[in-house]
C-alpha cells in the first residue's frame, strides 16, 4: 500500500466498499472530534497506541483504496511513526495484517478543520470476503509517545453507530489491562471517518 | 458576581484549547475537541439527560423556497449536534441576570419572504424555550428585531431533529443585505439555558466562521463583553445551523 496526503481526492469512479465521507457542501467528515492516539505505549494522558475502524464487505470485493479522516491534531506532538493497516478480524477486534504501510507524515488541516485525508492505495489490490469484518488501523506501536495523531468522526451518520477500537497500552489507565477496547459510537460521534474502495468480485481470502 | 457568572459557563462548557474528553474515567479512549484559545467555551448536552437519536424529516419544507441553508442532504446528520454554543437566560443561574444570545449573519442573494426559521436548538436546563429572531444589521451587527418567535419544547437529543418556527405573513428580505437569525431569551424564557449546535459544512470547517453573542448584565465583563452589547467573534472554527424558508 502507497500512502499519500490528499485534500480532494477523487473517488466517484470507484465502487464503495465501505463508505461514510459526506459529499460537497458538506463536509466530507466532522473535524471538530478526533480519536487521539499516541505512539509507543501511549502515555498517562493519552493511553491508546492504535484506533482502527471496522468494516464488512457485503460481497467479495478487490479493496485498491483507502481514505482515512487521520490528521495531525496539532497538539504540538510529533507525526512520525505510525503505520496504516488492512487487518483481518480476530474475535471481533484487529487481528493479522493484510497489508502494511509506513505513514510519510499526518494530513494537515490547519487553519480549519477539514478536510485532508490520508489515501491509501494497494497497487494488486486486496481481496475481501462478503460478510467477513475487517479493520482499517492506525497504529503507533513503531512510534514514541511524542507522536500523536486524530482520526475524525464521520458526518454522514450520527443515528446509527460504528464500530471502532482503540488499543490501549498504557497499563495504568487500561480498566482491564492492555489490549483492545471497542466502541459502538462515542458521545462525540457515532464513529469514525473513512471509506474503502475498490471493483467487484475477486478471488477471496 | 462576576465570579459566578463564570462558574456557571464552566459548568455548560466543555473544553479549552487542548484538552481531552474520556467518555467516563474509566474509559480508555481520549477523543480531543478542536477549539482554541479566547474562543467561547463549547458546550454539550449532559449525558444523563440524552434523549433518542431520531433521523430529521425535513417533508414539511416542500413548496418553500431554501432561501438559505446549512443542513445537509444529511437526514441521519445534518448538522453537528453534539457541540453547539450555549444561550443563556437572565434567571437560569448564570449570576446576576447575566444573559447571553447568539446571532448568525446570512444574506439573501435575492429578495424573498421569509416565512419559516430552522434551527437546531436543544434545551440543556431551566424553563425548556427560547425566542427565535431575524434581524436587521446594523453595521455588522444585529439591528432591531424583524420578527420574534417562541420556540419552546426543545428536544435534549443531540440529533436530529430540526425545530421550525414560523410566519404565515412573512419577513421581507432584501438581496444583497445582511441579516441576522438570533437565538435568544426573554420574559417568557429567562430561566432558559438552551444549546445553539453547529454546521457540517465544509465552507465553514474550512474557513471558519464569523458570528455575534450579545450579553446583558454583569457578568458580562468577565467573559469580555461589555454590557448591553453585540460582540462579533471572527474567525472560529465553528458555525451554526439554520435554514430561512420562504417564497
Amino acid at each position: 500500500m502507497s500512502l499519500q496526503i490528499d485534500r480532494d481526492f477523487a473517488d466517484a469512479k470507484y465502487l464503495k466498499i465501505f463508505d461514510n465521507l459526506a459529499n460537497f457542501p458538506s463536509g466530507k467528515y466532522w473535524g471538530g472530534a478526533l480519536v487521539l492516539i499516541v505512539g509507543g505505549g501511549g502515555s498517562n494522558e493519552f493511553f491508546d497506541d492504535e484506533v482502527a475502524a471496522a468494516f464488512t464487505p457485503s460481497g467479495n470485493h478487490t479493496a485498491t483504496v483507502v481514505e482515512a479522516a487521520i490528521v495531525n491534531p496539532n497538539l504540538g506532538l510529533g507525526t512520525s511513526g505510525f503505520t496504516l493497516s488492512v487487518n483481518r478480524d480476530d474475535n471481533g477486534v484487529p487481528g493479522k495484517a493484510l497489508t502494511t504501510s509506513q505513514l510519510p507524515t499526518l494530513p494537515e488541516n490547519s487553519p480549519g478543520i477539514c478536510c485532508s485525508f490520508l489515501v491509501g492505495k494497494i497497487p494488486n489490490g486486496l481481496a475481501l470476503s462478503g460478510g467477513k469484518q475487517y479493520w482499517i488501523v492506525l497504529s503507533g506501536q513503531q512510534g514514541q509517545p511524542s507522536d500523536g495523531a486524530g482520526w475524525a468522526m464521520n458526518a454522514t451518520d450520527e443515528v446509527n453507530p460504528f464500530l471502532f477500537a482503540t488499543y490501549c497500552a498504557y497499563a495504568s489507565k487500561c480498566p482491564n489491562g492492555p489490549g483492545w477496547y471497542t466502541f459502538e459510537g462515542s458521545v462525540f460521534g457515532t464513529g469514525l471517518a473513512f471509506a474503502v474502495l475498490g471493483g467487484n468480485g475477486n478471488k477471496a481470502l | 458576581m462576576h465570579r459566578t457568572f463564570t462558574v456557571t459557563l464552566a459548568i455548560v462548557a466543555l473544553f479549552g484549547a487542548t484538552s481531552n474528553a474520556r467518555l467516563n474515567g474509566k474509559s480508555p479512549l481520549v477523543i480531543h475537541v478542536v477549539s482554541s484559545a479566547g474562543y467561547p467555551p463549547l458546550v454539550s448536552l449532559n449525558a444523563a439527560q440524552r434523549g433518542p437519536l431520531v433521523a430529521r424529516d425535513d417533508s414539511g419544507d416542500a413548496g418553500l423556497t431554501e432561501i438559505v441553508s446549512n443542513f445537509t442532504q444529511y437526514a441521519e446528520s445534518p448538522y453537528w449536534g453534539r457541540l453547539g454554543y450555549a444561550v443563556i437566560g437572565p434567571k437560569s443561574g448564570s449570576g446576576e441576570g447575566t444573559e447571553q444570545w447568539l446571532g448568525s449573519p446570512f444574506t439573501p442573494t435575492a429578495n424573498h419572504l421569509a416565512t419559516k426559521v430552522e434551527v437546531p436548538v436543544k434545551y440543556y436546563s431551566g424553563t425548556n424555550g427560547v425566542t427565535v429572531s431575524i434581524y436587521d444589521d446594523d453595521g455588522g451587527v444585529p439591528g432591531k428585531a424583524l420578527h420574534t418567535w417562541g420556540l419552546t419544547n426543545l428536544p435534549s437529543s443531540p440529533c436530529c431533529t430540526v425545530e421550525t418556527v414560523s410566519y404565515k405573513r412573512g419577513v421581507p428580505l432584501t438581496g444583497g443585505e445582511q441579516y441576522w437569525i438570533v437565538v435568544g431569551t426573554n420574559a417568557k424564557y429567562a430561566a432558559s439555558v438552551a444549546i445553539w449546535t453547529l454546521t457540517e459544512f465544509a465552507h465553514t470547517q474550512k474557513k471558519g466562521s464569523s458570528w455575534a453573542t450579545y450579553c446583558s448584565g454583569s457578568g458580562c465583563s468577565a467573559i469580555g463583553i461589555p454590557d448591553n452589547t453585540w460582540k462579533v467573534n471572527t474567525g472560529m472554527f465553528y458555525g451554526f445551523a439554520y435554514a430561512v424558508l420562504g417564497t
